[in-house]
């Protein structure tokens, strides 16, 4: 408890605080009784002479908001009020199926142990492996792969399948993801058994086109695939894989192939086999080239 | 829930610019915010400020989910075709306001909390504590850092704001 008040301090001790130029002993009389102090804490707020300059600067941030976009995005995301039968497939899995049990250093150190050496699948024959670091960012993989897997830590079931229940929006969108990454991706969203398709989303990694593509599962599993258009230099560096490869990472089964324009990874899960055979389907409806 | 969080997307947006300091994520933001305020609607105190609730909301996103994470996933980006860097704080918002705003994203990551919920947001210390779950010792100590940071700006700006009172009409 303090013996000081709000109108022990005069405006000009306060204003020394503020400007840090009060000698110590006045520091840390202020500093005790803040905490208990609503009107002193008023007062310093009321004169420090930082708030007008930074709210009047900000005022014009606040006139730059999306505002539409973002009401479109709070229309897409999860409601209270949409029917759960209105999502296709519904199932009790955990709502963060990504990491679901590490905080997120740790998932990033399990993600790059498993493309640092952990990755438990076939051998990459490539120059430069997609799961290795790029060769400036020597303690990572390659970049648009942690965007992938970082992106996906943002979801929960809910905005995996609370989707825009308009087919024509949803195929709207996938067309303009198609021509952002110059790929047709239409008959990738085919509605196949047991793989379901939700929605498309346009990302950028480094510049670059990242689409990516989210599924449910008969079995009521997420499972994303993404697709990335690098430059036509990075592109030239990693090898062909000459088919699906996969690997495990913190439990979460990964797989990966390529073409000399694109690389994709499909994310789930499924059990290897099962989300192999997946790639292998989705990758055989993809076309290779623009 | 969701009939009430429109109002206080352009806000909530803003406070994601100051943490983020990328338009792209900042959405992403906002999104993951408006996800866990509608599952987590039943939490939500009748009577008590949304704003408040979602503000915390954001900054527990950030601090868990998003921060630790976007060094690394930080070109991660929105990129509908709409979505041209126009709201970015470009120099149309004025020469003034864009170095400020530069200057504000120099700040570590807690001063820039601090900053935006306090100088931009208008909330009290107190209020500012609770919502980024520190103390408001720690809150002040942060404004102290972000003031000395800026301490230049506001000098430079002293001197015509003393002698603005004369110019206005």
């Amino acid at each position: 408890m303090t013996n000081q008040n709000a109108y022990s301090f005069s405006d000009e001790q306060l204003l020394a605080y503020l400007n840090d130029t009060a000698d110590d002993g006045l520091r840390a009389q202020i500093d005790e009784a803040l905490p208990e102090d609503e009107a002193l804490q008023m007062r310093l707020a009321a004169l420090d002479p930082f708030a007008p300059m930074v709210a009047d600067a900000s005022q014009g941030l606040l006139e730059k908001a999306p505002e539409e976009r973002l009401a479109g995005m709070l229309d897409a995301v999860g409601t209270d009020e949409v029917p759960q039968q209105d999502v296709v497939h519904p199932a009790p899995v955990r709502a963060r199926w990504w990491w679901p049990l590490a905080p997120a250093p740790l998932a990033v150190a399990l993600l790059l142990a498993f493309v640092g050496g952990l990755f438990v699948g076939r051998d990459l024959p490539v120059t430069r492996d997609p799961f290795e670091p790029a060769e400036e960012e020597q303690s990572g993989p390659s970049p648009w792969i942690v965007a992938a897997a970082n992106y996906m830590k943002l979801n929960t079931l809910e905005t995996f399948t609370e989707v825009e229940k308009d087919r024509a929006t949803i195929a709207a969108n996938v067309e303009v993801a198609s021509r952002r990454l110059e790929l047709d991706l239409t008959p990738a969203t085919a509605d196949t058994a047991p793989l379901y398709f939700q929605k498309s989303e346009i990302l950028t990694v480094d510049g670059r086109p990242l689409i990516q593509l989210t599924y449910l599962h008969d079995s009521g599993t997420p499972v994303a695939l993404y697709a990335h258009l690098p430059t036509p230099e990075a592109a030239a560096e990693v090898q062909q894989t000459n088919g699906v490869i996969g690997g495990n990472l913190d439990g979460v089964n990964v797989t990966y192939w390529n073409n000399p324009t694109y690389e994709f990874i499909l994310l789930g899960d499924l059990p290897m086999e099962t989300l192999t055979a997946l790639a292998e389907e989705l990758a055989s409806r993809l076309p290779a080239e623009p | 829930m969701k009939r009430d969080l429109p109002g206080l997307l352009p806000r909530l947006w803003r406070f994601a610019m100051y943490l983020t300091h990328d338009g792209h994520l900042a959405e992403d933001l906002v999104q993951s915010t408006c996800v866990r305020a509608i599952e987590r609607a039943a939490q939500f105190a009748a009577g008590t400020r949304l704003d408040s609730w979602t503000f915390t909301i954001m900054a527990s996103v950030w601090k868990n989910d998003v921060r630790a994470s976007s060094n690394r996933a930080r070109h991660l980006r929105d990129y509908g075709a709409a979505m041209a860097d126009e709201n970015q704080p470009t120099p149309e918002l004025g020469a003034r306001t864009s170095e400020l705003m530069a200057a504000i994203e120099t700040l570590p990551d807690g001063q820039r909390a601090a900053v935006a919920l306090v100088y931009v947001e208008g909330y009290a210390y107190k209020e500012a504590a609770l919502i980024l779950d520190i103390p408001i010792g720690t809150v002040m100590s942060r404004l102290a850092g972000a003031r000395k940071a800026l301490a230049h700006l506001n000098q430079e700006s002293t001197q015509p704001a003393q002698t603005k009172g004369g110019d206005t009409p």
